[in-house]
C-alpha cells in the first residue's frame, strides 16, 4: 500500500513536471513594457507599452513586442522614435527569443527568479542579451518580470539627437506580463 | 522731463510693450507632467528661470503653448527672433519682454489701478567649451502717476545698476555670472556672479508668501555669491555661498561720511541650498535651507524688523507632482526665524528680541484640459509669532487664494490672469493689498 501511494505521489509529480515543461504559455491581462533612456546631466525619457505577445513555440519562447504603440508622453518625440529611428515600418516588432529550458518556473504557488540568455532582435538586428527574470505562480497563472540593459547602437539605430540634447545609448528594458498555461 | 512729457514716454512704453510684447522664459516647475523633473535640460540656469536652452526653445514650441497643427515640428518657430537668424551653437540670445495691469480692490476702498513694465530685459549666454559667459540686462521706466487712481511704474527695482529709479528710469541686471561646467556629463555647474538663491520651488510668482517672505522670488532677490549645482537623474540639488546683494548698499546718516561699513551694512552673508529626489519622472521632493546675516536688516522689505543686526533662517519641504498628464500638485512648507539683536525698551527697560517666528504653505494644483491652456488654483497661508521691540507681541495669519488661467496662445506669446484674495498681512511679504486683486499679464519673447 505505501508503495502504491508513492508510486501515485510520483506519478502525480512527475505528471505536474511534465504539464509544467509542456504546458503553452498565453498571454492574460495588461502587460507592462518600458524602457528608461537618459540624456545630458539628468535628463530622463520613459517609454512605455501594453502591447507584448507570447508566442510558446516548445522548446523556444518568444516574447515579441509590438513598437507601433511604444510612447514616450510627447508626440512629435514618438513620432521621431518610431519613424526615423526604430524605423517601425521596416522593423515593427522586438522579439526577445528565448530556451524554455533556461527558464526555472516554480513548480505550485511560489516564486522563481535567475538569469538568462536569450536572443534580441531589434531594428532588423539579432544579438545575444542576458536578461534577470523573476517568475511567480499563483494557481494556473505566471507572473513573469524580466530587466536587461541594450545598447541600441548594437541593433543599428542611429544615437537620438534633437535641438543640441543627444540621448544616451545605454537603455534599460522591464517588462511585466502574465500568462496562464 | 515735464510731468506731461513723461506721462507720453510712459502711455507708449505701454502701447509699444502690448503690441510688440515677447515671452519671457519663466520658471515653469509644472513641466514635471511632461517628465521633465529637472530645470537644465531647458535652461542655462541649471535649477530652473531664465534664459532658455535651444532645446527648451523647441519644448516651448512642441509642448508648452496650444497646438494648431498635430504633432507638427516646430522648425525654426521657437529660435531667436522666430529663426530670422541663425545663431551658433554657442550662443544664446532671448529679449524678453512682460507687462501687468492690475486692478486692486481693497476691502472698502476705491479701485486702484497700475500697469507694470514688469520686464524689459535682454539675456545672453555664450558658453566655449566647458566655460560660460551669462547676464541680463534690461530697462525700467519711471513711475508715472497718470491720476489719483492709476499709476504706470516698471518692475524689478531691487535688481538696478543704477541704484533707485530716477525720472529716466533704471537699468535692471537681475542675473550675470560666470559659470564653469565639470563633469563626464557636464553634470555640475560651478558659477559665481548674481544669481537666483537655490531654494524651495523655483515658479514664476515671485508674489507667493513662500518666496517673498523668505526674499528667494526670482524677481530681484538675486543675490551675489559661489553657486555649485547637480543635475543628476535621481537627485539635482545647488549650493550657494551667499556674499550680498551689491545691487542695493547702505547709506550713512545724514551729514555722516560714507564708509565701507554704511555701505556693507545691509549685505547679507551666509549660504542657502536647494535638493530633490525624483525617484521617478513624475515625481519630485525635496528640501531646502537658508542662513544669513547682515549688520543692517532691509527695514524697506520689512519694517516689523529694527535698523539693527539680522539673522535670517529658513527651511522648506516641497514636492511636485503629476499624478496624470494633465494635473501637477506642487507644494511647499517652510519654518523660518527672523533675529535680531536683544534691546531694552526704556523707561521700564525690559529686554526684548525682535525676533519673527513664522510658518508658510503653499498648495497648487495646475490643470491643463488642453496644451497651453492652463487652468491654476492656488492656497497660501502664513502665520508668524512677531516680538517687536516697542510693541505688543502678536500672532498673524495671512491666507491668500488665487484662481487663474494661463493661455500659451502663439509662438513666442502668451497671456494670464488671476484672481488673488489676500486676507492679513505679512511682515516682509510682497505688499498684497487686503481684498481682492485682479491681474492680466501679456508676456513674450525674441
Amino acid at each position: 500500500m505505501n508503495r502504491a501511494r508513492v508510486a501515485l505521489a510520483t506519478l502525480a509529480f512527475a505528471t505536474t513536471l511534465a504539464v509544467t515543461a509542456d504546458a503553452k504559455l498565453a498571454r492574460t491581462g495588461t502587460p507592462q513594457v518600458a524602457f528608461h533612456a537618459s540624456g545630458p546631466a539628468g535628463m530622463k525619457i520613459v517609454g512605455q507599452t501594453t502591447d507584448l505577445d507570447v508566442d510558446d513555440q516548445g522548446a523556444k519562447i518568444v516574447i515579441k513586442v509590438p513598437l507601433r504603440n511604444l510612447t514616450t508622453g510627447i508626440a512629435l518625440r514618438d513620432d521621431h522614435m518610431r519613424n526615423k529611428y526604430l524605423q517601425i515600418g521596416s522593423y515593427p516588432n522586438a522579439e526577445l527569443s528565448v530556451d524554455r529550458a533556461s527558464i526555472h518556473f516554480p513548480t505550485g504557488d511560489g516564486t522563481a527568479s535567475g538569469d538568462a540568455n536569450g536572443t534580441m532582435a531589434i531594428h532588423g538586428k539579432t544579438k545575444n542579451v542576458s536578461f534577470h527574470y523573476n517568475v511567480a505562480r499563483t494557481g494556473g497563472s505566471l507572473h513573469v518580470g524580466g530587466t536587461t540593459k541594450l545598447d541600441i547602437r548594437d541593433y543599428g539605430i542611429d544615437i537620438p539627437s534633437y535641438l543640441g540634447v543627444t540621448v544616451k545609448p545605454d537603455i534599460d528594458v522591464e517588462v511585466q506580463f502574465t500568462a496562464t498555461e | 522731463m515735464t510731468s506731461w512729457l513723461r506721462i507720453a514716454v510712459a502711455a507708449a512704453i505701454a502701447f509699444a510693450s502690448v503690441f510688440f510684447a515677447s515671452r519671457p522664459a519663466h520658471a515653469f516647475p509644472w513641466m514635471i507632467r511632461e517628465g521633465y523633473t529637472g530645470c537644465n535640460t531647458c535652461h542655462a540656469d541649471p535649477s530652473g528661470a531664465g534664459i532658455l536652452t535651444q532645446y527648451g526653445r523647441g519644448m516651448e514650441e512642441v509642448v508648452l503653448r496650444m497646438p494648431y497643427k498635430k504633432d507638427a515640428d516646430p522648425g525654426k518657430m521657437g529660435n531667436f527672433l522666430f529663426g530670422a537668424v541663425d545663431l551658433p551653437e554657442q550662443l544664446l540670445l532671448q529679449t524678453d519682454f512682460r507687462n501687468l495691469f492690475m486692478t486692486i480692490l481693497p476691502n472698502g476702498g476705491a479701485a486702484q489701478f497700475q500697469d507694470i513694465l514688469m520686464q524689459l530685459d535682454q539675456s545672453a549666454q555664450l558658453k566655449v567649451g566647458r566655460f560660460r559667459v551669462n547676464g541680463s540686462i534690461g530697462y525700467a521706466p519711471p513711475t508715472a502717476n497718470i491720476n489719483s487712481n492709476f499709476t504706470f511704474r516698471g518692475g524689478g527695482f531691487g535688481a538696478t545698476l543704477t541704484g533707485a529709479p530716477s525720472d529716466a528710469g533704471a537699468i535692471v541686471a537681475r542675473q550675470y555670472w560666470l559659470g564653469f561646467d565639470i563633469g563626464k556629463d557636464e553634470e555640475f555647474l560651478l558659477r559665481i556672479g548674481r544669481m537666483n538663491v537655490p531654494y524651495g520651488i523655483r515658479s514664476i510668482e515671485h508674489p507667493f508668501l513662500v518666496r517673498s517672505v523668505t526674499r528667494t522670488d526670482t524677481n530681484t532677490s538675486q543675490q551675489h555669491g559661489l553657486t555649485l549645482s547637480y543635475s543628476g537623474e535621481k537627485f539635482r540639488g545647488e549650493v550657494m555661498a551667499i556674499l550680498g546683494n551689491y545691487a542695493i548698499h547702505g547709506q550713512a546718516p545724514a551729514g555722516q561720511p560714507q564708509t565701507f561699513a554704511t555701505y556693507d551694512s545691509p549685505h547679507e552673508r551666509g549660504a542657502s541650498a536647494f535638493f530633490e529626489w525624483m525617484p521617478s519622472n513624475k515625481v519630485a521632493v525635496g528640501a531646502s535651507g537658508l542662513a544669513t546675516y547682515a549688520n543692517l536688516a532691509r527695514t524697506d522689505l520689512d519694517p516689523s524688523l529694527n535698523s539693527d543686526q539680522l539673522g535670517r533662517y529658513a527651511f522648506a519641504l516641497h514636492g511636485r507632482i503629476a499624478p496624470v498628464k494633465s494635473v501637477v500638485i506642487l507644494a511647499e512648507a517652510d519654518a523660518l526665524v527672523n533675529s535680531q539683536p536683544f534691546t531694552q525698551d526704556c523707561p521700564t527697560c525690559q529686554s526684548h528680541a525682535n525676533n519673527h517666528f513664522g510658518m508658510a504653505g503653499l498648495l497648487q494644483v495646475d490643470l491643463e484640459p488642453y496644451q497651453g491652456i492652463h487652468i491654476m488654483a492656488t492656497g497660501e497661508v502664513f502665520n508668524g509669532h512677531i516680538h517687536e521691540t516697542n510693541n505688543p507681541t502678536y500672532d498673524t495669519t495671512t491666507v491668500v487664494g488665487w484662481i487663474g488661467a494661463w493661455w500659451f496662445f502663439a509662438p513666442h506669446f502668451d497671456f494670464r490672469v488671476d484672481a488673488v484674495y489676500s486676507s492679513g498681512s505679512a511682515p516682509g511679504a510682497s505688499p498684497t493689498a487686503q481684498g481682492t486683486s485682479l491681474l492680466a499679464q501679456i508676456h513674450g519673447y525674441l
